[in-house]
């Protein structure tokens, strides 16, 4: 029971991390209809920011405050700049701007690569954060937990934003109708950098969030965007509430796989995919929450 | 103030207006007229960029806005309400005027979301309400509403009257009726001839996208062979 309870946890905290990538993956596809390969890309990208930024001044909060902006501004230039006009008026497909992106996650990874070379890297645990807490007749450990906070106050944060104030109508207007809120009078290509700046550095935030229990490494992108997938499908693409509870099911249900059955582990959350997108292929949280 | 010349565009290879010349005066209300698929719709559409034309030239207020993006033809000073009617499902009333209200920060003649709810107070009861869960007539009153928020030189309607019922098309036009009194150009798609006759004062007929016929209200009224040939009326 108590094993039991410490792998449900581990599951929460690795669903939340997963949570964060999914944001940026769900609002970007909400949105834009860009179905965004690179999310990893960012994710990696912040890590190693993060961790520039940790080895020069020694302080994880730093990294975590500083190391998101490097994603930030790639993500709105690369919006800006190579997708929009692609996308503009249909003249790339889906499947082009998927392969492109996708072609951008292995060229990040093999930039890094170039730089920084094979080897794995970690940012210590804050102090702050050391230590076990006895939690339920379990001892957890204290980052872990912190990880699960975080998680539930961004997905609390984006729930305030999306659904009471002016820029949240304008996202859901967006995913709505994209054309009547041109008609507004609103420049939405500015609308869709600055969301798509934002979703990459929520990546590149959980990039550095899980450096301390995870490695940082160069492919570390390529294996996290493929479980985001999975998220942002079976919570219905575009619908973020549902990307929250898709996450907490795929992170809970991969990691108790791994503890408990660890011949399925590798295609445990590939058999729910395929599943949800046989019965369900609007996911499971229903095409009526959308963004909202 | 709207002077369209030799406009031309296509769908895809399809050459749907051929060479459409339409002008708005100041305070002017100007009706488009003809069967579907005549190029009313898409006459519109080219005006305010979404479809943008191929040739030809839409100049509004002296400045040439053909090229421009279509956020930057709306900020110039129109309004659009779309055929379909454009309310976004997930958005309330109250957020849907908000937007518009944001979005027209530049204009002087922008009107504060409690002045629409005095023209439209059924919209003031409904504030709360989510655009997917109002009626028909609720819809076309807020998607009116929310282009009147931006105080706009020049409103753009497609087809307002579709699918509402008689009691909310005659409170529709004693609206438009106060829009145009209130110094507000309107050009307006109808298939509705008689509620168009009513509002405008000027009117093209379409077809085939080509103006057939081009005149005063009334010198449509007394042409027989244009209305039988061109509307079936």
């Amino acid at each position: 029971m108590q094993i039991f309870l410490i792998q449900l946890l581990n599951g929460v905290q690795l669903s939340m991390l997963v949570f964060l990538l999914a944001v940026g993956l769900t609002l970007i596809f909400g949105l834009m209809n860009i179905l965004n390969l690179a999310h990893g890309a960012f994710f990696t990208m912040g890590a190693y920011f993060g961790l520039v930024v940790a080895n020069k001044t020694g302080s994880f909060w730093l990294a975590l405050l500083i190391g998101p902006l490097l994603p930030f501004v790639a993500g709105m230039l690369l919006q800006f700049f190579v997708l929009q006009p692609l996308a503009q008026r249909g003249r790339s497909t889906h499947l082009d701007l998927a392969l492109l992106t996708f072609g951008l996650l292995f060229a990040t990874a093999g930039a890094v690569e170039y730089i920084y070379g094979s080897a794995f890297h970690s940012i210590g645990t804050p102090d702050l954060l050391k230590g076990r807490v006895a939690l339920l007749g379990i001892e957890f450990p204290l980052y872990r937990l912190f990880i699960i906070a975080v998680g539930i106050a961004i997905a609390a944060a984006l729930v305030l934003v999306i659904d009471r104030t002016l820029v949240g109508a304008t996202l859901r207007a967006g995913v709505d109708n994209r054309e009547m809120v041109t008609a507004l009078g609103i420049n939405i290509n500015v609308l869709f950098a600055l969301v798509f700046g934002f979703g990459s550095a929520l990546a590149g935030f959980a990039g550095i969030v899980s450096a301390p229990i995870m490695s940082i490494y160069s492919n570390m992108g390529i294996g996290i965007v493929v479980t985001t997938f999975v998220v942002v499908v079976v919570g219905g693409l575009g619908n973020l509430k549902g990307s929250f509870y898709a996450a907490l099911i795929v992170g809970v249900t991969d990691t108790l796989a791994q503890a408990y059955l660890p011949e399925a582990e590798l295609f445990a959350i590939y058999a729910m995919l395929i599943a949800v997108m046989i019965f369900r292929p609007q996911g499971l949280f229903g095409a009526a929450g959308r963004v909202a | 103030m709207l002077k369209v010349e030799r406009l031309h565009t296509y769908y895809g290879e399809s050459h749907i207006l051929q060479g459409v010349d339409v002008c708005v005066a100041t305070a002017q209300c100007v009706a488009v007229l003809g069967r579907n698929g005549a190029g009313k719709t898409t006459t519109l559409r080219s005006i305010l960029g979404l479809t943008p034309a191929r040739r030809g030239r839409v100049e509004f207020n002296g400045v040439d806005i053909t090229r421009l993006p279509t956020h930057r033809i709306v900020k110039s000073g129109i309004a659009f309400v779309p055929e379909d009617r454009g309310i976004f499902p997930t958005v309330t009333v109250e957020e849907h005027l908000a937007i518009a209200y944001g979005a027209s920060r530049r204009r002087p003649g922008r009107k504060p979301v409690e002045q629409v709810f005095e023209i439209f107070p059924r919209l003031a009861e409904r504030r709360r309400s989510l655009g997917g869960q109002l009626s028909g007539g609720e819809q076309q009153m807020l998607a009116i509403g929310r282009a009147l928020v931006a105080g706009p030189d020049l409103m753009i309607l497609d087809e307002p009257s579709e699918g509402l019922a008689p009691v909310i098309i005659e409170r529709l036009e004693a609206v438009l009726k106060d829009v145009k009194a209130s110094g507000t150009a309107i050009l307006l798609v109808e298939q509705n001839y008689h509620l168009a006759t009513r509002l405008a004062d000027y009117v093209y007929v379409l077809c085939q996208g080509r103006v057939e016929f081009a005149g005063a209200t009334q010198s449509l009224i007394a042409n027989g062979d244009v209305r039988r040939t061109y509307l079936s009326v």
